[in-house]
């Protein structure tokens, strides 16, 4: 029962996790840990992983968020199941930190939940992870 | 690019981010991590174990087997003792292995770690250690549709591989037998595990463990299904409570009870969740009154192995560790017994083994809140007790002007005799003593006092019974035949 992981194309075009981890400068240790989980998330069914890597749906959304501790930050990586083609795959949908129980950027899970809509809408605005 | 292609890419670039030292490292202690968190959870799942029996197992507690199941988020690894994941090995029945491998093994690993390649078998279904027994036969007895059923599903569950493809299939009526009254895919998926012999136990937990997968997926909150999206819900759901396996299935079961904020199901998904929660329970939950308390109110279950009285036992053993609110449990009794009016000795007598399942019956408290209870006008017990009357009742005579009642119960006789004009006069004796013994002799002329009589007699019955629970039921009956009886002689003179 494997899946998949997609990435989100920001207006179609821009790799918006790749953008992220470039952007914040994401080490090669972080990203390690980050390759792991979203390996993990991958190859095995939800309940095996679930509790320990996603939390969510985040309220009022269907949005999760990865939970990654890294070295001196909270990586949340956001993502959804779905929302196009096989069901069970899952696309990341925005890059996010968290600082003392808040999202940056703040409204991150917002937008996110566009991103989902987006997608919905425009389903070949993904690429794989 | 086909799924070769995307797994040689894959694997390409894990080679090439592996030259980097930081990044191998961190990445070969989370995998590490990764893989014995996920192991012992799915190890856990597949022998249809909670956390806390497994950690009984291994004599310790709960959070130890959370801690190696839920590591601490760090960079570092968890600091597991070596010994405890060898006795959760042993406990699993399994063995622990370590061994030094280079960092390339981690590309040729990077696909082969799936839900499916971290189950093991137990040592006695191990086939290197033991032949594996022959795969169980279709019931030859059973009518030829159900057999069909069994020759698609045993193969299906004998193949240790969690291949779920088919159950999705099943679950929406695709590829079963024709569906009509008791034909909903439920129904046939039930009949599909119920094969003679001791493979039963095994194709059960096989199907149980994939329904846990399936429920694990969180269907409801994300439909797996493009179409009858509550159809498929309902069916889960109710195969579920059917099986009751809560080993395996209690788990999913709650954590989807818990989503229900989000989830907003139709009231038959809810009725049918509620049906498997309440079937799939541990004595040791807390309890949901929101859960049981439908099923109460709505009467028969839609199914339930047995009949409805396994969501009623439920109910009771579910209240096992709540004795504060055993009014809740009496309050389902009165409904359940003004449901049994009806019913047959069979029904009656299981009933009476039910209520001796009520948590510290033989506890006088206990006691004297239930004949509290059994006292109230809507509590239906009286209505009940006269059903089970040839239980406790010798004899009873009415004459236009003698009312007699004889009973026998833990080993006391209790005798009532109420004559026109003449006051009313109750005896009670124990069988060794041939003379009786008068309880009660009202000044009301033909009007016997209830409260009185009856705790005396139970009182009685109650110094006799202490270890004895069946007894003590035996008492409550006839505590609540005297009861009804007396209330119907007053109701009579009074109208009179």
């Amino acid at each position: 029962m494997n899946r998949e992981i997609w990435e989100f194309l920001s207006s179609g075009k821009h790799r918006v996790i790749t953008m992220w981890l470039d952007d914040e400068q994401i080490s090669s240790q972080d990203r390690a840990k980050m390759d792991v989980s979203l390996n993990r998330l991958r190859m095995l069914d939800f309940a095996l992983v679930s509790r320990k890597l996603l939390a969510g749906p985040l309220a009022g959304t269907k949005v999760y968020k990865l939970r990654l501790r890294c070295e001196n930050r909270e990586l949340r990586p956001l993502l959804c199941r779905g929302p196009v083609g096989a069901p069970l795959d899952y696309t990341l949908l925005l890059g996010a930190i968290e600082v003392g129980d808040r999202l940056r950027p703040h409204d991150a899970e917002g937008r996110a939940d566009l991103n989902r809509k987006v997608l919905i809408a425009n389903p070949g605005w993904r690429e794989r992870y | 690019m086909n799924q070769e292609d995307v797994t040689k890419q894959r694997k390409e670039r894990l080679r090439m981010d592996l030259r980097d030292r930081a990044y191998r490292e961190q990445y070969a202690v989370s995998t590490l991590v990764e893989n014995v968190s996920a192991q012992v959870l799915a190890l856990r799942r597949q022998r249809g174990l909670t956390q806390e029996s497994l950690a009984n197992r291994i004599g310790t507690k709960q959070p130890r087997i959370s801690h190696v199941e839920v590591p601490p988020d760090s960079d570092k690894l968890p600091n597991w003792e070596v010994d405890t994941l060898n006795r959760i090995a042993q406990a699993l029945g399994t063995r622990l292995k370590i061994t030094f491998e280079t960092y390339g093994s981690l590309v040729e690993e990077l696909d082969s770690i799936t839900s499916d390649s971290l189950r093991r078998p137990e040592v006695l279904n191990d086939p290197i250690l033991y032949p594996r027994p022959p795969m169980p036969a279709p019931d030859p007895n059973a009518p030829e549709r159900t057999r069909w059923m069994q020759e698609l599903m045993i193969p299906w569950l004998w193949d240790d591989r969690l291949e779920l493809g088919k159950l999705v299939e099943w679950l929406q009526g695709i590829g079963l037998p024709p569906v009509g009254v008791e034909e909903e895919p439920y129904h046939w998926l039930l009949r599909g595990v119920a094969v003679l012999g001791r493979g039963r136990q095994f194709i059960e937990k096989q199907f149980a463990e994939r329904l846990a997968v399936l429920l694990g997926e969180q269907p409801d909150l994300h439909p797996v299904v493009s179409r009858g999206a509550d159809d498929f819900l309902l069916n889960l759901y109710w195969t579920c409570a059917g099986l009751r396996q809560p080993g395996y299935l209690a788990e999913q079961l709650w954590l989807a009870y818990k989503r229900l904020k989000y989830t907003k199901p139709t009231g038959a998904v809810r009725d049918s969740l509620q049906g498997a929660l309440v079937s799939n329970q541990f004595g040791d939950q807390k309890p949901l009154r929101e859960i049981w308390e439908p099923m109460v109110i709505r009467g028969r279950h839609r199914w339930l192995r047995g009949g409805e009285i396994v969501g009623y036992e439920g109910i009771l053993v579910r209240h096992q560790t709540v004795k504060s609110d055993l009014k809740t449990v009496f309050w389902a009794l009165g409904k359940i017994s003004q449901r049994w009016r009806s019913g047959t000795p069979e029904h009656q007598a299981e009933f009476k083994r039910l209520i001796g399942r009520i948590p510290d019956l033989i506890r006088p408290a206990v006691v004297n809140e239930l004949i509290e209870y059994a006292r109230t006008e809507d509590s239906g017990w009286t209505t009940w007790a006269l059903e089970l009357l040839p239980l406790a009742v010798v004899e009873t005579k009415t004459l236009s002007d003698v009312v007699s009642l004889e009973i026998r119960a833990g080993g006391v006789e209790f005798s009532a005799i109420w004559r026109a004009n003449e006051p009313a006069r109750t005896e009670m004796r124990e069988t060794a003593h041939s003379a009786g013994r008068l309880v009660e002799e009202s000044n009301l002329v033909g009007l016997p006092t209830m409260p009185l009589l009856a705790n005396e007699f139970l009182t009685s019955l109650g110094n006799t019974t202490q270890e004895n629970p069946r007894v003590a039921i035996e008492a409550l009956l006839a505590h609540a035949v005297v009861w009804k009886f007396v209330q119907q002689i007053r109701n009579q003179r009074y109208h009179r």
